[in-house]
């Protein structure tokens, strides 16, 4: 945690060159290093230990709550309703933005560029059905898709809507708590190319993680035990916006208690 | 069957800022390809847009120009197509809530004023520039002009005719020119414009099918392409077809409009809001604080010429519309010269040079203090308005006053009786006819007999002068 609280101290702030950075001062994180958490209010949101998380997962959470408390934290359940919407809402921005963001790989100014080319048109259909791997071209095919008109209003317009009732849920929650403690991922690690025949399974892996990112919230993941393979479990703790100092304090003192790290 | 044209007009302005919209690249026409670049304006990944406040002062004094409403909050959007001057494959630009809109330009017409409607004016970025060599069998992208900030001013349907539209283009250019947001120079593309134009049988409330064009690059191509679009789609209804919604390209030098895309064929732009951006607010102090920088504005220029120095309207409007005009006019008017007489100088001799040699008004290298010089120096009789006319382009030619330049090349009318009176003896005896007219009654030989002297003296004699003792001459001689 010191590590991380050191990077974030150095490049934490405001960025000229960067519109979406915030000019806001730069709490003191190592200073929110003390080691205890006597007092603070940690919420176990219901929807994230639903039947879909694996029971080892769980278990690691809930041993990392029992020690919270057994350190004088106050831990206790919350909820979280829009989270169902959110991985939704996740891939269709984010897809939505990547199409976007991807269209400069033309062939035109750098990068990959397909020989042959008859023209401009075959130019860039080529370069780009040649140069993008999978993955990337069901996104690129997703976002392009939902920012079509006709399509806008029903997805990408929607998604940010929901986007905005996902930010407003973790707002109250956060009005009675200092942060929020979940699995990172509802599964420990699977077999790589395992789910890549099923997309769908394979995205359902990030549900813990994305909502953070559509709600614009700090969070981190730290390891947290083992399931009965050996492989790690991981705990994510979510803090309120600019909250970093929250649960960077909260992380280090489960550190030094010997229940985080491996 | 008679019908109206409909024109409505897209306007894209490049703003004359020091430094490009998202980045500090020089912002300048010209210089050596690919020279005015960085990461962010060829769109290298990684690289953020950070928005030229400068560009919003620009865009809001535009709109303040034009009777806009500012909006309190407006964000910026990405328009997303294919195209190799388009490095990141998309244009910052602006969809949904622009950065002004519901304001009006005031054109004359030949009914009188009219207020032409702006629908919306919003900010973005231009595109780079292809170059096409002559039987290459490639192009070359020149992204100089990428990131150079615009504003794309869009009127409403309000246009009539083909003059309405020119009026409309110049009364934008004058009052960009006038608020100094942009040097409007068509030869540069600093200012283009895509034409909307749709017909329909006069009488009739619903507009007709438009379709638009693009490629326009000068007012003159304007007005011959909205003639040609006008034509055009009424010779389709006329052989009873229908015109279709589509876009077409002008061909200047053809002078004909081709499709581009049909409407089936139009682009999907799949516009979104701006992720590396913040929206824009704009409180109330900004605003004023810009309404207060804003100079006088071409209409009201025309309006106070008209009141204060009783110039006709023609007049007024013409110099009202033209910074370097106007500044002219005032300053020749502040140094004695009659505000008429400044003026028939302004639109005749000194537009006749202007137009002659390709030069903007600002060019004019003298004051306004010069031009009365000349002015009185007509006045005062100390040389003719033809001796005048041989002055000013001497005065575009150096820096000489105009009294220097009179002196220098001898040019002062003469006025001495004596040496007049020998040109008249020479005159008359070389034109026996003339003379023999005017005993006869024909008082009009005088008026030719007049020009002969004139000629005698390269122009330096006084005509006045010349009269009066012509008539005394060859009544003395009856």
């Amino acid at each position: 945690m010191k590590d991380c609280a050191t990077v974030l101290s150095a490049i934490c702030g405001k960025d000229a060159k960067d519109s979406t950075s915030l000019s806001v001062p730069t709490p003191d994180f190592m200073g929110a290093l003390t080691g205890e958490c006597k007092g603070m209010k940690i919420g176990l949101p219901k929807e994230y230990f639903s039947d879909a998380v694996d029971p080892a997962v769980r278990d690691a959470v809930l041993s990392a709550a029992k020690s919270y408390e057994a350190m004088g934290a106050e831990v206790a359940e919350c909820t979280l309703p829009m989270l169902d919407y959110a991985l939704e809402a996740y891939y269709l921005i984010s897809s939505a933005e990547a199409s976007s963001n991807l269209a400069r790989y033309d062939g035109v100014r750098y990068g990959f560029r397909a020989e042959g080319c008859k023209d401009l048109e075959d130019l860039f259909l080529k370069t780009r059905s040649e140069g993008f791997g999978k993955e990337v071209k069901r996104r690129i095919m997703l976002g392009t898709f939902v920012l079509s008109s006709g399509y806008y209003d029903a997805y990408y317009k929607k998604a940010q809507q929901t986007r905005t009732l996902i930010c407003q849920d973790f707002a109250r929650v956060f009005e009675s708590f200092d942060c929020i403690l979940t699995p990172t991922s509802p599964c420990t690690a699977w077999k790589f190319g395992e789910k890549s025949a099923d997309p769908v399974q394979m995205y359902l892996a990030d549900i813990c993680t994305v909502s953070v990112n559509i709600a614009g919230l700090p969070a981190l993941s730290m390891p947290c035990g083992t399931d009965a393979a050996g492989l790690p479990v991981g705990v994510q703790l979510i803090g309120g916006r600019l909250r970093d100092d929250v649960i960077l304090r909260a992380a280090y003192a489960l550190e030094q208690n010997g229940k985080g790290g491996r | 069957m008679k019908y109206e044209t409909v024109i409505g007009l897209e306007v894209h302005a490049e703003l004359s800022t020091k430094t490009k919209i998202y980045c500090s690249c020089e912002n300048s026409f010209g210089g050596d390809t690919n020279t005015r670049c960085c990461p962010v304006c060829i769109g290298l990944p990684g690289a953020l847009p950070v928005l030229n406040r400068t560009v919003v002062d620009y865009g809001i004094k535009a709109g303040l120009a034009m009777h806009c409403s500012i909006a309190s909050y407006c964000k910026q959007d990405r328009k997303n197509y294919f195209y190799p001057d388009l490095p990141k494959a998309y244009q910052i630009s602006q969809f949904d809530l622009p950065l002004c809109s519901a304001g009006y330009v005031e054109i004359d017409t030949e009914e009188g004023m009219k207020n032409i409607g702006i629908t919306r004016i919003h900010i973005e970025e231009d595109a780079g520039k292809l170059l096409h060599a002559e039987g290459a069998n490639f192009s070359l992208v020149d992204y100089n002009r990428g990131g150079v900030p615009l504003i794309e001013i869009v009127s409403e349907p309000d246009m009539r005719s083909p003059e309405e539209a020119m009026a409309f283009l110049e009364a934008i250019k004058s009052t960009l020119q006038a608020i100094g947001v942009s040097d409007c120079k068509m030869q540069e593309g600093s200012l283009r414009c895509d034409i909307n134009v749709s017909v329909r049988p006069e009488g009739q409330e619903e507009f007709g099918v438009r379709s638009e064009c693009k490629n326009v690059n000068s007012f003159h191509a304007a007005v011959r392409a909205i003639k040609y679009e006008r034509d055009r789609q009424i010779a389709v209804l006329e052989a009873g077809g229908t015109v279709e919604q589509e876009t077409r390209r002008w061909d200047d030098a053809k002078g004909e409009s081709f499709l581009m895309r049909s409407k089936e064929e139009a682009h999907d732009y799949r516009y979104f809001p701006e992720p590396d951006l913040a929206p824009i607010y704009v409180d109330d102090a900004w605003i004023e604080d810009l309404r207060t920088s804003l100079p006088e504005l071409p209409s009201e220029k025309k309006k106070r010429y008209v009141e204060t120095y009783s110039l006709p309207k023609y007049d007024a409007g013409l110099i009202g519309a033209s910074l370097g005009l106007s500044k002219l006019f005032e300053d020749t008017v502040a140094a004695g010269a009659a505000p008429k007489t400044a003026s028939n100088w302004l639109l005749g001799e000194i537009s006749k040079i202007l137009n002659e040699s390709m030069l903007e008004a600002e060019a004019i290298p003298f004051d306004g203090k010069a031009l009365a010089e000349l002015i009185a120096m007509i006045e005062s009789g100390a040389i003719s308005g033809t001796i005048a006319k041989q002055v000013l382009p001497e005065m575009f030619a150096g820096n000489k006053s105009p009294k220097q330049i009179v002196e220098e090349k001898g040019l002062a009318q003469i006025s001495d009786e004596g040496a007049i009176m020998d040109m008249i003896q020479e005159v008359l005896a070389q034109n026996e006819a003339a003379v023999a007219d005017f005993r006869a009654g024909k008082d009009k030989a005088i008026g030719f007999l007049t020009g002969q002297v004139m000629r005698a003296s390269k122009g330096k004699a006084n005509p006045g002068v010349i009269q009066k003792m012509l008539r005394e001459a060859l009544t003395a001689l009856k």
